[in-house]
């Protein structure tokens, strides 16, 4: 099982919720924007490098090809692709519950910090 | 109409298409990379943007498909420089939505301007090679050309670290310094060259070859550090 070290951009988590069920490039981008309502809405050239990579770390493959047919390319996830999202939902899921929990009361200073205290002199 | 344009800043080419498609000139073809045949026609109906390619030569039908899909039509490709084009009623040609992808996108043509570079490079080299062993002046023209291209390329590599803090929101990296360095260390270099280059037969030869020793010893340094820009 890959193990996955870094998070996910927004771009490739929404590509990847997108892909629940086998879509065609410009599926995705109408799919993200819905989910986002319309706040995020891919550019070609991001999907495109994005489903490249999802293609090479075997997140995704390509399904219902035909070589000189006029059908699209449909993407579809792998179970690696399915342990990505899952592995990133885990890991925000963390954030919130830390911020739920210890991100109540926060202080926040203003810029006029007087020096004496930054820099510890008595 | 035909119009002459060479640059390796596509920002650049993409304005100044879009300002003939203003003017009334939509595009027809392009020939060779930079010389671009107009019509006239109706103002402002296409917008026009310049992308490099994943592929050595033209584009995959996989990234095809997915501009077609947003109404953008490939007009062009020469290598990886691809002509794209959209009616302008659909709106603006956005092909990097995040500063992820975009900061990808920036480093995969920076190294390809890196390549370019150290491939002048060699070309250079064997061609002052070429100039020795045949005893001939005009292989050097060659090495002037070879040259030049190579600061041209590093300039690009340079700009391109520019723009790739700027998407980042990062400052002053290492990168910029270094591929100016780079620059510098080229140019240097390259100026070492050319007394011995220009005047092979003159009294001062030993002196020269050192000079230009040093030179290709520059020139070496410079480009090592660009290759090593992050």
């Amino acid at each position: 099982m890959a193990v996955q070290d870094t998070p996910l951009t927004e771009s490739f988590f929404y590509i990847l919720l997108a892909l629940r069920q086998p879509r065609h490039g410009y599926g995705i981008i109408q799919d993200v924007e819905q989910l986002t309502e319309g706040r995020v809405v891919l550019g070609a050239g991001t999907l495109y490098g994005a489903l490249k990579t999802m293609q090479t770390k075997g997140w995704i493959r390509i399904v219902s090809e035909q070589q000189d047919s006029r059908k699209k390319k449909e993407y579809a996830l792998t179970c690696e692709g399915i342990q990505a999202f899952r592995t990133e939902c885990g890991r925000m899921r963390e954030a919130l519950e830390a911020a739920d929990k210890f991100g109540k009361n926060m202080a926040a200073y203003s810029s006029e910090i007087p020096a004496e205290t930054i820099f510890g002199n008595a | 109409m035909k119009k002459f344009l060479f640059t390796f800043n596509k920002e650049k080419a993409a304005r100044w298409l879009n300002d003939w498609s203003k003017n009334g000139w939509v595009l027809t073809g392009r020939t060779a990379g930079c010389i671009y045949s107009f019509e006239r026609c109706e103002p402002g109906e296409y917008t026009y943007a310049i992308d490099f390619s994943d592929r050595a030569f033209g584009v995959s039908k996989a990234y095809r498909e997915i501009l077609e899909d947003v109404g953008v039509d490939v007009m062009d490709a020469w290598g990886p420089w691809l002509v794209l084009r959209k009616n302008a009623a659909d709106g603006p040609i956005e092909l990097y939505s995040d500063p992820e992808s975009r900061a990808e996108h920036i480093e995969k043509t920076r190294m390809f301007f890196k390549v370019c570079a150290a491939v002048e490079f060699v070309a250079m080299c064997l061609c002052i090679l070429a100039g020795y062993e045949l005893d001939e002046w005009w292989p050097f023209v060659f090495v002037a050309v070879a040259g030049a291209a190579a600061f041209f390329m590093v300039r690009q590599v340079v700009r391109l670290s520019e723009e790739l803090d700027v998407t980042l929101g990062r400052s002053g990296s290492a990168a910029v310094s270094r591929g100016r360095i780079s620059s510098l260390l080229l140019t240097a270099g390259f100026l070492c060259l050319m007394p011995r280059v220009l005047a092979p037969n003159s009294p001062g030869a030993p002196i020269a070859s050192f000079l230009a020793g040093a030179g290709l010893g520059l020139m070496l340094v410079g480009l090592i550090a660009m290759v090593r820009t992050k």
